[in-house]
């Protein structure tokens, strides 16, 4: 049975609360592998890095959530993930963060482990890696990174964060992508989750997720219970 | 003097905001330092923009060899100065007479600054950066105590999660300065006995963010046969509200490193001064690194500043439960606490720390044994916080059969001292 898959459209420790409780409460033995690499940062900044996840994941209850930290993706850590309930990839660079997991190869140990069971937490980098393409975000690809295709966890779907339905900057960027693309988007606003689990998508946060078609004007919102997208895959 | 293309003056790298004199300043005195210390362009590095510049020409084809790499170890360069950087006076008597103004380090726990504890010698200046304090006019040496996180779970030779950064800090000095630094810690190494025909440097720059203000880095890794000992940053642009951008110049290496590499032998031999060799190298790094913690005032708890040292005594107890070892760790503990109080200024006495690290490893201890019985029995939730005997006592009045309560803990290597 596959895992719990969570993605999060990005935004601060007070605004993914819900999410992040929700996320918390489902592991079993609250261990999780925590991965900033999407961020180039040095030892200090990724030291920075765990003050953040500590304090955002720890704010539930009084048990121990035991968090390790790894920044180097050629670690062994990768090849025995089953050690973890969960792996939390989290926000920067999209074409930095699927350059660094293909060319490490850890793709593989990360599809394998979802497939298993294991939960994944991706924080908007981390969310948009899930999905059939990351070309959704394609201003990001500051240094022609050669990586385009994601680790295609939703199906068909590709994701995009930090949506803001008041942009038409990023509703463009949506359009671009679906004329070029021909495959579907689903756009997570600050502050809202989305949770896939066994080909159904449910939604937590105060604003709504949009799934965005080829050739299809309206946008679909997505249900905070449970909304199937069995009939896009293919 | 062969310099790779990218790194001459002419394809100067542009950053933004700042006039391009800075970089052309940083390449020209770049330039002038490795020209003087005969250092030579080898080969840019993994396809990446990093360049390697070695002196010992002979020594370049095994400079990646793994079999050549290392050869402190069975070779050691000079034991005997290596006793030397045990006494923190040497340094600062050494740096303070080269002209430098000494600080004394921050304690390990942070308060009101951009990480919960201090990773790196550089956060002397943290309220100069960060708060817009005054800067300093001198250059300013400090040898730190500093707690890294992010190698908890790859402690080996050469790695640990708490180390002395010894460090020379300066701000809006020029490039020359910068590499006169340099060239300085380049002599103390020399004074202590390392040879020049053995470090190669790596050259790169990168983008980097501390707190909220992006910059931009330029570095030199500093190895010796192989081993990474040191790195200067020279940070060009590092933002400011109400003043002009800041150029940093960031200078040090770790201690235990450049001690290892002086004494040879294995790296938590010299960590423990050759008196603990029966641990394992978790063991000593874990024991070593909450002694600096108990020491520094910072109590277990499952968030904030006690979350590391919780999650550090979990670490430290798996790995006595997977050696299956009744160790008394308390003499390590006792050690090390008077290791650290040589170079930084504890708020809790040597006893209570060493009480401190003790219950809760017994509290970690008691959590894996309740954890295990609970794959067999439902009502077994009691207190963990009491010494394992007294837990061990309150199992019998759950249906936890003792006979098997008693398996387990000797499955774990049998109750902590």
């Amino acid at each position: 049975m596959n895992g719990k898959i969570f993605l999060s459209g990005g935004g601060s420790e007070k605004d993914t609360y819900d999410f992040d409780k929700e996320f918390v409460n489902s592991l079993q033995s609250r261990k999780i592998l925590y991965v900033p690499v999407a961020m180039e940062r040095d030892p200090l900044g990724y030291e920075s890095c765990y003050d953040w996840i500590i304090s955002s994941l720890t704010q539930f209850n009084d048990k121990l959530v035991d968090i390790t930290m790894c920044i180097n993706l050629r670690n062994e850590v990768f090849s025995n993930l089953d050690r973890f309930d969960a792996v939390y990839i989290g926000g920067g660079n999209t074409y930095r963060l699927l350059d660094e997991i293909y060319s490490a190869g850890i793709d593989k140990h990360l599809s394998r482990f979802i497939d298993k069971g294991g939960s994944y937490y991706g924080g908007s980098a981390g969310a948009i890696i899930m999905g059939k393409s990351i070309d959704t975000v394609l201003e990001e690809n500051d240094k022609n990174y050669k990586y385009h295709e994601g680790l295609k966890k939703a199906g068909c779907y590709s994701f995009i964060a930090h949506f803001d339905i008041k942009n038409d900057d990023k509703i463009q960027k949506i359009n671009t992508f679906l004329l070029n693309h021909k495959s579907p988007v689903i756009a997570i606003p600050e502050g809202t989750g989305l949770i896939i689990e066994n080909k159904s998508i449910r939604t937590i946060g105060k604003l709504p997720a949009f799934a965005f078609r080829p050739n299809e004007k309206k946008r679909e919102i997505i249900a905070r219970s449970f909304f199937n997208f069995l009939r896009d895959e293919g | 003097m062969t310099v790779h293309p990218k790194m001459t003056i002419e394809n100067k790298n542009k950053v933004e905001d700042r006039p391009d004199i800075s970089i052309c300043a940083y390449q020209q005195a770049l330039h002038d330092f490795l020209s003087k210390n005969n250092f030579v362009s080898f080969r840019q590095l993994d396809e990446k923009e990093i360049y390697c510049f070695v002196t010992g020409i002979q020594n370049v084809k095994d400079l990646f060899n793994p079999k050549e790499k290392f050869q402190f170890i069975k070779n050691p360069i000079n034991p005997e100065s290596s006793r030397l950087l045990d006494n923190p006076h040497f340094l600062y008597e050494y740096f303070k007479e080269k002209g430098y103004k000494t600080s004394e380090p921050k304690p390990i726990v942070n308060s009101n600054g951009t990480t919960l504890f201090i990773s790196s010698g550089v956060q002397i200046l943290e309220n100069v950066f960060q708060n817009e304090d005054q800067i300093p006019q001198e250059h300013i040496f400090v040898a730190q105590p500093v707690f890294r996180t992010q190698y908890i779970e790859f402690v080996d030779e050469g790695i640990s999660t708490s180390f002395i950064n010894v460090s020379i800090e300066s701000i809006n000095k020029t490039t020359a300065d910068h590499f006169q630094n340099l060239q300085n810690l380049l002599n103390f190494f020399d004074a202590l006995g390392l040879r020049k025909n053995d470090y190669h440097f790596e050259i790169d720059h990168k983008d980097s963010k501390w707190g909220d203000k992006k910059h931009r880095q330029q570095r030199i890794k500093i190895y010796y046969q192989g081993l990474e000992i040191g790195d200067a940053l020279f940070i060009e642009n590092f933002p400011q509200n109400s003043r002009d951008y800041l150029q940093i110049s960031d200078i040090g290496f770790g201690l235990e490193r450049l001690k290892w590499v002086l004494r040879g032998g294995s790296y938590w031999e010299q960590i423990t001064s050759g008196a603990c060799t029966d641990y394992t190298s978790k063991t000593i790094d874990f024991t070593r690194t909450l002694s600096l913690l108990a020491g520094s005032g910072v109590v277990p708890h499952f968030k904030a500043h006690g979350y590391r040292f919780r999650l550090l005594s979990k670490r430290l107890t798996e790995e006595c439960i997977r050696e299956k070892r009744r160790q008394d760790l308390d003499i390590l503990a006792d050690s090390f606490y008077d290791q650290w109080s040589n170079w930084t200024r504890f708020t809790t006495p040597k006893e209570e720390a060493i009480n401190l690290i003790r219950r809760e490893r017994v509290r970690n201890f008691n959590a894996e044994l309740i954890s295990r019985l609970k794959e067999f029995y439902y009502d077994v939730d009691v207190d963990i916080s009491k010494p394992t005997e007294e837990v061990v006592m309150l199992l019998r009045g759950t249906s936890a059969n003792p006979k098997h309560v008693q398996d387990i803990l000797q499955e774990m290597g049998g109750p902590i001292k």
